[in-house]
């Protein structure tokens, strides 16, 4: 977070009154907004406007990753040192079906952990937030409070704040 | 549920972490102890070559063996627990599912161990690994064992990442709860989680895809496990029947299991039987009575099929477990698998702590007893009736098993004392929210 | 010679040093001159075995042996092709002569002895100390010695009264054939020639004159070829493995024999036409013998004798066979007269009965020993072990220690040599020069393969008893003195192992003695202990401290480690007795505790024991779990293991009552004895499954566990193992039997890919795969693919075979507790199945060689995950130990169960670690390993035709077990090559069949059925 965040957070006892407020700022323009809840709340989602996330575009790859890596090295190390067991044929395929299973499932969950973490940072960065004390060491967010951090100048304070104290936003601090 | 709040919870959940008293500490240390019997047993094993197992000539799996099969089953409710029952929006889910898949987890690495331990060469385990080498040799991926590994290590490590990443959230709240020291710790672990809007859009669609690819990698791991023995050519292993059976025998002790250990966690933390309700378990009871009459189907389908195939050898294997020299192995599984949990119908028994305790434990057994019956009586009584043979028990198995309790143990009292056993927001996340208008 | 380095000094170096081993062929002169052993000469191929032909002494009848020796080392005793003898075949007992040679009980140098004590001396001193002895006991000196027959024999009568001691009974025939013929001799009986064979209690296949040599007549005679088989009868109280091979056993009471013999000869006197009055003086003297009246006595029905005497007089000439331990009595001598004058009325002298051969077999009579003993001033003793081999009613134990002073010059340290004042060992005969004159026309020499084994300070024999009788000098240049053979010849002898010529018939004729010996009358009240020899102990006793006999299984019985008493499960439930309690037998000479072992194939009124067993064996003492807590560790310390001596098993001559017959054989057969249970189970360990319980009904509609008696059935279930055939059906003569043998045919009638088509099809595919991989091989089944075929019919059963493999493949002895958990490591072991004749409702047994069956379509390769076990270019299915990280599960997916794991590190006693194979690796504990076609064999037959430039011909590689069986039932060769003899016998045959054909495993083991007279079998 180098660069210099400007703007209003506050932090609500209920839900509901989150949500208004969130609705009432987005009407007022402000879009690139951050919240805080104890939970993930679908009510939240849609009063963001239900933004949807790309995570299992990674998970797809990965599956197909998994299966590729399989297959080769199955089909690579059976030919690299020809010894038949049996009656099987050398690069038999039926046997094949359980390790590619877990290697694509092996390699979906990679990707997909990696994909989370990547766009969750992605998103951090693209929403500035406060660096001040008061809001790192705000201690709440996990326990029971909501919080909506909203990025604005300086002669936008009045207004963002009547929005928060209009839905009875137990603290709301200006962030320069 | 009224006086539950979401503050409650964290105050309840988190009160699990307080430092422990004494009864935590006499239960780890006799953990530690069954421990080191494993241990010593398992290095003697090292040291002197398999001779104090009961493994013979013809039975070449034994005890081992059974006790990896069981593992992996018990492994598999947790991850079940969590996945399907979150994928169907179970309710009774929530209050479980976190110390199911601790369990999991914990299993797994039991399970994991007796692969290794039941090799005559432990030392060369890594040869089963298809790792570059200077002799160039490769690993055959035509042998069922060989999907073991994949399949297991798959489970494993994909079990530990839906464990920890379950866990983020909670170790925020954690660390939110606590000052000073503690307070430094768990900040590594939660991974400046602050519940902001971003990270719950991705982190709940990674979550569900997680639990989307569990569900299948559920079945297929025990499916796997199933087809060391259904691959193989002898007969009461060589069927069909056996991937289905296997996974429902897994839930099947997976469920008893989650119960042996939730209703002491429950009665060991004040304010969880709150959260963990006499209807959640009540639900697992009901899990229980339907993969139990999955089983006892299966076991019935066996005997039909061996008759109906004609086929002496199966015949006399089908034969061979209830009425012959092992018959207690099969009588005493059939007690605790097909038996005790008819009681459970009733809902009187379903809901008394005192009997689920007792028939999990059951259940449990039989399981154990299921599996050393497919493994060791199909071997004791194969093609050459010149070759038959009998199990006879030997200390140094029956140690590694004890020792395998012991390290399963230990992990979860380690668990219960550093991760809230609870799942701290998804319990909100079933609660109603706290709303202006609800007042 | 005196400056060159003696061969012996030679090989001192070689086998010290290590460094050296002849090529192949016996030029064993070649090591008289110098070689400097920096720069070995270049015949010297470390690597390559070095044969010598010698002969074999483990028995009197003395076959020629061929020792191979690696670096200086003997690893392995084979027969000697070229002696007629045994033409190339050995029995259990010969092979023996390996361990015999590094048995761990050798005496390692020359001391006196005093109440136990041993004090070493050097050989300066005990020659001296004999020497005065010798003088002073000047005239009444007594040698005890064992049989020999060459020209050592010269030079023992030089020193003293010798006499040659084999507890063997053999003295009767020649006293039979002296008293009914005038010949005093053991005549050439032609089995080969007879048509139909009747053994009156002649174990001929165990112990019973020269086995190997009789087992060559037999299976010519009896084995199915030509369309022709001949029709064996086995008269006797019990049947040991000779017995059950029988076509039928006709069951009398103990010591009857010789009436059952009379009677016979009574019933086919009718309408024999004998010349010279011999009609009429036999029908006076066989008068009394008349079926009823014999019937009477021996239990056996009229018909039977009449059947008997039918198929004598119908098949000729037949051939009469008696004698053997279970049969002789104090009356053996009339039992052989017995069977001459049978063999005399069937008219088989001179045809199957030849005289002239004159067998040197047996040792001197018992009687004259024992007086000799007892006269005394001067005894030795060499390898003769009397105070094992005479029952203690013989007072030889008491005669011996009266007798002033004892010199022992035995090898070993036994039961006997233990009574010695002196001991001085002499080397054993594989390190030693000698001959031999087994019978006439066939001289064998006998030389050292080896130098002596380290560590063992002993003198040759003849260089010894040169010195003592002044004589002077080295034994070889006196033996070849004595051959008169120049240099060449001598050569020539020693590779040859001897000269070889025929022996010339001499007629014969009845002589009226005959008539004088009458076969003295038996009460059969109670019991009557048989003492009974297998192909893997005998009445001398001297593989009762050989781990391997101990090992292997017994071939009737199954059992190991141990002595028993077999029982008729009639007897044994009327005595209230289950199988495997334990009882104390007691006779008038004393009293043992054994397991009783229940068995169809005995008389009622008889218990039989084994023989030779009840000696001290050095074995390791491996910590034991039996009976103890599996909750507690047993925990077992590197220095736990020590080697100690454990007497297995009990010798049956400490329970026999001291009894000689005229001839001076011991009688075996005549002491009676008494069974009380003492309510213990007995520990019977057998390599044969434990769990014997199954859906299985034998006709009686009894399940296993149902049974009377507690023995089980120990049939196979159904599952084919074993098939039979009937004669006229294999002639085709005959249909099959629409539903076969409920028990003994394969039950699924399969239409698979026939296993040519099936490894063609293997050979394309990695063809394939190459292709892609653009390589060019590996090249499967180009030159060779190993197969073989076992000829059930031919089989006896006798477990040469698994001996042999045990010496060829280093293969650990594991002990009785080990074998009892299912430890066991034969690669090869033969399975005994006892089948219920539904047509007949009798027992029969049945015997298998059970090894990997080197499947094309195996279930143990494909779930190796480490490829420790893969099928190889040659067909074989190969196992890789160094790769194998032992988990099992090629064992558990076996069908034929034949492979074995080592559940740990097991030890070989000093110095038996010297017999040990270079050419095949000793396995680790945690792998696993199996039978490989003798794959080293196969290696070496291959590099030697590599260097002639060639492929390897049909019968070059004979694998071990192929190469000892006397009955040739084991046939191994290449089936890519059209001319072998395993593709000829696997394409023409009808009678092949693959063992658990519907598996689709396609074994490279073809068996061929037994085949039977009318389904019948003993």
């Amino acid at each position: 977070m180098s660069k210099e965040f400007t703007g209003v957070w506050g932090t609500f006892e209920y839900l509901d009154d989150t949500c208004h407020a969130i609705k009432e700022l987005r009407k007022a323009g402000y879009q690139k907004l951050t919240t805080h809840t104890p939970c993930p709340r679908h009510e939240i989602d849609h009063a963001l406007g239900d933004p949807q996330s790309r995570v299992p575009f990674f998970s797809l790859a990965g599956m197909f990753v998994g299966f590729t890596l399989a297959l080769t090295i199955m089909t690579y190390m059976t030919l690299d040192w020809i010894l038949p067991v049996s009656g099987k044929p050398v690069v038999s395929y039926p046997i094949m079906g359980p390790v590619l299973f877990e290697l694509s499932v092996l390699m979906t969950i990679y990707f997909t952990v990696f994909g989370m973490v990547g766009l969750i940072l992605r998103d951090t960065f693209r929403h500035a937030k406060p660096v001040s004390k008061r809001y790192r060491d705000y201690d709440r967010f996990m326990r029971d409070r909501f919080g909506v951090v909203v990025p604005c100048t300086a002669h936008d304070y009045e207004k963002v704040e009547a929005i928060f104290n209009k839905f009875q936003a137990e603290e709301v601090h200006r962030e320069a | 549920m009224s006086n539950i709040t979401y503050a409650s919870i964290n105050d309840d959940i988190l009160k699990s972490l307080e430092p422990p008293g004494k009864k935590w500490a006499a239960s780890l240390s006799v953990a530690l102890t069954m421990l080191a019997m494993g241990i010593f047993a398992f290095g003697y094993q090292i040291r002197h070559g398999l001779e104090g197992s009961g493994i013979n000539n013809p039975i070449g799996w034994g005890v081992y063996i059974t006790d990896f099969v069981f593992w992996v089953g018990i492994a598999h409710a947790g991850t079940l627990i969590s996945a399907v029952l979150y994928l169907v929006r179970a309710p009774f889910r929530t209050s479980i599912y976190r110390a199911s898949e601790a369990m999991t987890v914990f299993a797994v690495m039991t399970a994991g161990l007796f692969p290794l331990i039941h090799i005559g060469r432990v030392w060369n385990f890594y040869w089963l690994i298809p790792y570059p080498n200077q002799r160039l040799l490769w690993v055959n991926f035509k042998s069922p064992l060989l999907w073991d590994v994949f399949a297991v290590n798959t489970y494993m490590s994909v079990s530990i990442a839906f464990f920890l990443l379950g866990l983020i959230p909670d170790f925020a709240s954690v660390r939110d709860e606590s000052k000073g020291l503690k307070k430094l710790i768990y900040t590594i672990p939660a991974l400046g989680f602050r519940g902001t809007n971003h990270q719950w859009m991705h982190y709940m669609r990674a979550y569900l895809i997680f639990a989307a690819i569990c569900t299948p990698l559920v079945f297929s791991v025990h499916s796997i496990v199933s087809w060391d023995f259904a691959m193989g050519s002898i007969p009461g292993w060589h069927t069909t029947i056996f991937p289905p059976y296997f996974v429902a025998g897994a839930i099947f002790s997976g469920c008893a299991m989650v119960l042996t250990i939730m209703i002491p966690t429950r009665m060991a933390f004040k304010g969880f039987d709150q959260i963990m309700k006499i209807k959640d378990l009540e639900a697992m009871a009901k899990m229980i009575i339907f993969t139990g009459l999955v089983v006892t189907y299966a076991y019935s389908m066996e005997f039909f099929v061996a008759y109906y195939s004609g086929s002496r050898y199966e015949r006399a294997i089908f034969w061979f477990r209830p009425f012959g020299e092992l018959k207690w192995f099969f009588w005493g599984m059939v007690f605790c698998n097909c038996i005790s949990p008819i009681p459970l119908w009733s809902k009187k028994i379903r809901t008394n702590i005192g009997a689920l305790f007792v028939i999990s434990i059951l259940v449990n057994i039989g399981m154990w007893l299921e599996r050393f019956n497919i493994v060791v009586t199909s071997l004791a009584h194969d093609f050459d009736p010149y070759a038959w043979s009998m199990y006879k028990f030997q200390w140094v198995e029956i140690w590694i098993t004890i020792g395998s309790f012991g390290w399963f143990f230990m992990w979860f009292f380690l668990f219960v004392k550093i991760m809230p056993s609870l799942a701290v927001a998804e319990l909100k996340e079933a609660l109603n929210p706290p709303l202006r208008s609800a007042k | 010679m005196n400056k060159g380095i003696k061969r012996r000094d030679f090989f001192k170096l070689a086998a010290v040093g290590g460094a050296t081993a002849a090529a192949a062929g016996c030029e064993p002169d070649k090591v008289e001159n110098i070689i400097p052993m920096l720069v070995p000469p270049t015949e010297y191929v470390p690597g390559v075995a070095l044969n010598f032909a010698t002969t074999c002494n483990e028995c009197s009848a003395q076959c020629g042996l061929v020792v191979r020796t690696r670096e200086g080392r003997a690893i392995k005793a084979d027969g000697n092709p070229k002696n007629p003898l045994n033409s190339g075949k050995v029995c259990a007992v010969g092979q023996g002569a390996m361990q015999g040679l590094y048995a761990p009980s050798r005496q390692k140098g020359p001391a006196t002895q005093k109440g136990g004590e041993q004090s070493a001396l050097t050989w300066a001193e005990g020659k001296k100390l004999l020497a005065e002895q010798l003088a002073a006991a000047a005239g009444s000196v007594v040698y005890l010695g064992r049989p020999a027959t060459g020209t050592i024999k010269g030079l023992q009568s030089a020193l003293g009264k010798t006499f040659y001691f084999d507890p063997q009974p053999t003295r009767a025939i020649k006293a039979g054939n002296r008293i009914a013929f005038g010949k005093d001799e053991i005549p050439h009986y032609a089995l080969e020639d007879a048509k139909v064979l009747v053994s009156f209690g002649a174990d001929f296949m165990e112990a019973w004159g020269n086995p190997v040599a009789n087992l060559k007549g037999y299976s010519k005679m009896h084995a199915f070829q030509g369309g022709s088989k001949g029709k064996y009868i086995h008269v006797s109280a019990h049947m040991s493995l000779t017995g059950t091979n029988a076509d039928e056993w006709v069951d009398c009471n103990p010591g009857t024999e010789a009436q059952v013999a009379l009677a016979v000869a009574h019933e086919l006197l009718g309408n024999a036409s004998l010349g010279g009055g011999d009609k009429e003086r036999l029908q006076s003297y066989l008068a009394d013998y008349s079926p009823q009246a014999v019937s009477a006595v021996s239990g056996v029905s009229e018909e039977a004798i009449k059947a008997l005497a039918e198929s004598l007089s119908q098949n000729s000439p037949s051939l009469a066979l008696g004698g053997g331990t279970t049969a002789s009595g104090s009356d053996a001598t009339a039992l052989q007269v017995a069977v001459n004058l049978l063999n005399y009325i069937a008219g088989n002298l001179g045809k199957t009965v030849q005289f002239g051969a004159n067998y040197q077999m047996g040792g001197d009579s018992v009687t004259e020993i024992l007086s000799a003993v007892k006269g005394a001033k001067l005894v030795i003793v060499e390898n003769a072990n009397l105070v094992y081999g005479l029952p203690a009613g013989s007072g030889i134990k008491e005669a011996l220690a009266k007798v002033p002073f004892v010199v022992a010059l035995s090898t070993e340290m036994d039961e006997t040599t233990a009574l010695a004042h002196l001991h001085l060992p002499t080397s054993h005969y594989l390190e030693s020069w000698g001959d031999a004159n087994p019978r006439t026309g066939i001289k064998s020499l006998q030389q050292p393969v080896m130098a002596k084994v380290p560590g063992y300070d002993t003198l040759e024999l003849g260089d010894l008893l040169l010195e003592l009788t002044g004589k002077g000098g080295n034994y070889r240049t006196y033996l070849q003195a004595q051959w008169g053979a120049s240099d060449a010849e001598w050569k020539q002898l020693l590779q040859n192992g001897g000269s070889y010529a025929d022996f010339s018939i001499s007629g014969a004729s009845l002589s009226g003695s005959a008539f004088s010996v009458k076969p003295k009358a038996r009460k059969n009240e109670g019991l009557t202990l048989l003492p009974a020899n297998s192909p893997l102990h005998n009445a001398s006793g001297t593989t009762g401290n050989r781990t391997w006999f101990l090992e292997v299984q017994h071939p009737v019985t199954q059992l190991v480690w141990d002595s028993w008493i077999e029982i008729h499960p009639e007897t044994g439930i009327k005595l209230g007795l289950k199988h495997g309690d334990e009882v104390v037998a007691k006779t008038a000479a004393g009293e043992q505790t054994l397991g009783v072992w229940f068995w169809y194939g005995i008389n009622k009124n008889a218990i039989s024991m084994p023989t030779g067993r009840g000696r001290t064996v050095a074995f390791p003492t491996y910590v034991s779990t039996r009976n103890k807590s599996i909750l507690l560790p047993h925990v077992e310390m590197a220095s736990d293991v020590t080697i100690k001596g454990i007497k297995v098993g009990e010798s049956v001559n400490e329970l026999l009552a001291f009894a000689v017959d005229d001839s001076g054989d011991l009688a075996f057969n005549e002491t009676a004895v008494s069974l009380t249970k003492t309510g213990q189970e007995a520990w019977l360990v057998t390599t044969e499954g434990m769990a014997r319980d199954d859906m299985e009904r034998d006709p009686q509609g009894r399940l296993s566990s149902e049974i009377p008696g507690g023995m089980g059935d120990r049939s196979q279930k159904g599952r084919g193992f074993v098939q039979s055939v009937e004669l006229a059906v294999a002639l085709g003569a005959k249909e099959a039997h629409a539903h076969g043998h409920h028990l003994r045919e394969r039950q699924y009638h399969t239409d698979l890919p026939s296993n040519t088509d099936f490894y063609q099809e293997r050979a394309k595919d990695v063809e394939e795969s190459n292709e892609w991989r653009g390589r060019d091989k590996p090249v499967y089944y180009e030159k060779y693919k190993w197969e073989m075929a076992i000829d059930l019919d031919r089989c006896i059963g006798c477990a040469a075979c698994t001996v042999a493999c045990y010496a060829e493949n280093n293969i650990n002895i594991v002990g009785k507790e080990r074998i009892w958990s299912g430890r066991e490591m034969a690669w090869l072991r033969v399975e005994r199945y006892i089948e219920h004749n539904p047509e007949t409702g009798k027992l029969e047994t049945y015997y298998t060689p059970e090894m990997c069956s080197q499947c094309g379509n195996a279930g143990c390769e494909p779930v190796c995950p480490v490829y420790a076990t893969y099928h190889n270019e040659e067909g074989l299915n190969a196992m890789v130990y160094n790769r194998c990280v032992g988990t099992r599960y090629c064992l558990n997916n076996c069908i034929y169960k034949q492979r074995r794991f080592n559940w740990r590190d097991y030890e070989f006693p000093a110095p038996l670690h010297l017999q040990l194979n270079p050419a095949v690796s000793v396995r680790t504990k945690g792998v696993m390993e199996k039978c490989n076609f003798c794959i080293a064999r196969i290696r070496e037959g291959k590099d030697i035709a590599k260097d002639q430039g060639r492929e390897v011909f049909d019968g070059e590689v004979k694998t071990a077990c192929q190469q000892t069986c006397p009955t040739e039932a084991i046939i191994f060769g290449n089936i890519k090559d059209q001319e072998s003899q395993v593709t000829k016998v696997k394409s023409t045959t009808k009678r092949g069949y693959l063992q658990l054909e519907e598996m689709n495993f396609k074994p490279a083991i073809t068996y061929l059925k037994k085949v039977t007279h009318d389904n019948k079998k003993a």
